[in-house]
């Protein structure tokens, strides 16, 4: 674009294109979003011409998950509580990306409670690889608008997973940063303590390129960490010398998919080959870790939807009595309607949230100690592979997806999930964690990954042109 | 613990949902697979511990000053109406 060869209206049209093409087998998106990507593509042209000042993403259109706010356009969060909400404001991450067309906003599990995006209102998403198969959650529709070329990259958020569980489903790049690195101003929450911004690519090349728009320090945030953002793109290295990698004996021995497994291991040994030192390390707690997740989630999502009762926001339902006015608003969906139900009691009771808190604070320090002895962790990014979407996973069998991607939440930590491998067919991802604001160790042992690796360059066939 | 079917009544009555019947039944168990399963957590190790943010050098929660603005008693000479110390507002439903 920067050489005249493309418009961004010319990139904008092929991606709405193929977004509406593949809207019915996909069901990425919960609204398209064509005028508006059309505008801002058309701004992005008439500066350039001018040769005014452009940001370096200006032009490269994007999906924004649906619990993120975008001015003007319906963000519901994939609820039908919110099914008429129109956001008054930008997140702030839409805001630093203001350059980019927005070509819709991204399918996902009602109010993100959800690892298979099953739980929208709004119907489920298709996993492109396999369009019966789930494309994991909550940001499933995000991740299957990458994996299919309908999306250069989308924005999406993670609470206990939400990106790196439907990056590896889809074959795709996700990247969950540190706690307090990216704002969440205009992200609609879920858990506070936990909820994270970040990003689904095709490649590490590419997170780095988002992620440097949208880091940074924020006063509208009161989580936002006041710390400098490094040059990304600095740490695009081919070279993991020195690095010492750290993989988990319990994970490794015990993962339900042994195809998973294998592909980690396998490119812990290619790692191993290009200069790093791996070594098997200790990671208990692991299903504390997913205990711990549920009271803190559950009892913060308990708290935060309690503002859904028809006054303030979203639907109301017509009633002549005050109280039925409150229940009657509240129409979420069965998942949702269980949690909130587990967060209420859980808040009821003498323990529950101080308890989780306290496990919270041992697993940190577990990982704080090991951080001590290692540059980062590798593991797999999620227990299993794409399930199919008419399987019938028990509330806690589904729960059980996050369950390597949690501590990372609990911690706070930067963490990426990359493809590594296959299995029956289907994308593996594997993930590495490092010490909180250490995405720089993230970005080069990645790229050094995919600078010896296809798998990130791999298509699925069912969205083939 | 052991939990009751009027321990989840009250819970969908706190958390305003309209939940009955089957519905309702099914969470009993839930939540009670729900509780058992978070158990686990009584056997770590104690550690004592303040609930807390992971991100340990957030700025904005510490170096925020308050500006000064109109008093309480300045702020209800000004409402239409009040009432104990609070503004009061017309209803959102008049009761039939």
């Amino acid at each position: 674009m920067q050489g005249g060869k493309l418009s961004a209206t010319e990139l904008t049209e092929y991606y709405l294109e193929r977004s509406e093409r593949f809207q019915g087998a996909l069901n990425g998106y919960i609204s398209l979003t064509r005028d508006k990507a059309l505008e801002t593509a058309d701004h992005v042209d008439s500066v350039r011409r001018q040769k005014g000042h452009l940001s370096p993403l200006a032009g490269i259109p994007m999906a924004v998950k649906d619990n993120i706010a975008v001015r003007g356009v319906p963000t519901t969060c994939a609820s039908k509580v919110l099914a008429n909400y129109v956001s008054p404001y930008d997140a702030t991450a839409v805001e630093k990306l203001a350059d980019c067309p927005i070509l819709g906003k991204a399918n996902m599990d009602e109010f993100a409670m959800g690892s298979s995006s099953l739980t929208s209102a709004y119907g489920p998403v298709s996993n492109p690889w396999d369009l019966k198969r789930s494309p994991g959650g909550s940001s499933g529709g995000s991740a299957a608008l990458v994996a299919a070329g309908c999306a250069p990259f989308s924005l999406g958020t993670d609470t206990g997973g939400s990106i790196r569980q439907p990056a590896a489903f889809c074959g795709i790049t996700g990247f969950k940063p540190t706690y307090g690195r990216v704002s969440r101003r205009g992200l609609l929450p879920l858990a506070p303590s936990l909820d994270q911004m970040g990003t689904l690519t095709r490649s590490v090349e590419d997170a780095a390129l988002v992620l440097q728009e949208i880091c940074g320090y924020d006063s509208g945030d009161s989580t936002s960490a006041p710390h400098g953002v490094p040059d990304f793109s600095a740490s695009l290295i081919d070279d993991v010398s020195g690095f010492a990698i750290g993989l988990p004996k319990e994970i490794m021995e015990s993962c339900p998919d042994g195809g998973t497994s294998r592909a980690v291991e396998a490119a812990a040994r290619k790692l191993e080959q290009a200069g790093a030192r791996v070594s098997w390390v200790s990671m208990p707690y692991l299903d504390e870790s997913l205990a711990a997740y549920m009271l803190i989630a559950t009892a913060e999502a308990a708290s935060c939807l309690a503002r859904y009762d028809g006054v303030a926001y979203g639907y109301r339902h017509s009633s002549l009595s005050l109280e039925e006015m409150y229940t009657g608003s509240r129409i979420f969906g069965v998942e949702v309607r269980r949690r909130l139900m587990l967060g209420t009691f859980n808040l009821g009771t003498d323990s529950g949230y101080e308890l989780g808190q306290q496990a919270r604070e041992q697993i940190s320090s577990h990982l704080e100690k090991l951080f001590t002895e290692i540059d980062l962790l590798l593991l797999p990014a999620a227990p299993f592979i794409a399930f199919p979407l008419a399987e019938e996973l028990d509330p806690l069998t589904m729960y059980y997806n996050d369950v390597y991607s949690i501590p990372a939440n609990m911690a706070g930590l930067p963490a990426l999930a990359l493809p590594c491998g296959e299995s029956g067919g289907l994308p593996v991802g594997m993930q590495m964690m490092a010490p909180r604001f250490r995405e720089d160790v993230l970005l080069q042992a990645g790229y050094t990954w995919q600078c010896r690796s296809d798998w990130h360059l791999r298509r699925p066939r069912e969205v083939e042109l | 613990m052991i939990i009751t079917r009027e321990q989840v009544k009250k819970t969908v009555a706190q958390a305003k949902l309209p939940i009955v019947g089957e519905e309702l039944n099914g969470l009993v168990a839930q939540l009670q697979e729900f509780m058992d399963y978070v158990d686990a957590l009584k056997k770590m190790p104690s550690v004592t511990a303040s609930p807390h943010l992971p991100s340990s050098n957030i700025a904005n929660n510490s170096d925020w000053q308050g500006e000064s603005c109109l008093s309480q008693e300045e702020v209800l000479a000004l409402a239409p109406d009040s009432c104990q110390g609070m503004v009061r507002v017309p209803p959102v439903i008049e009761h039939g």
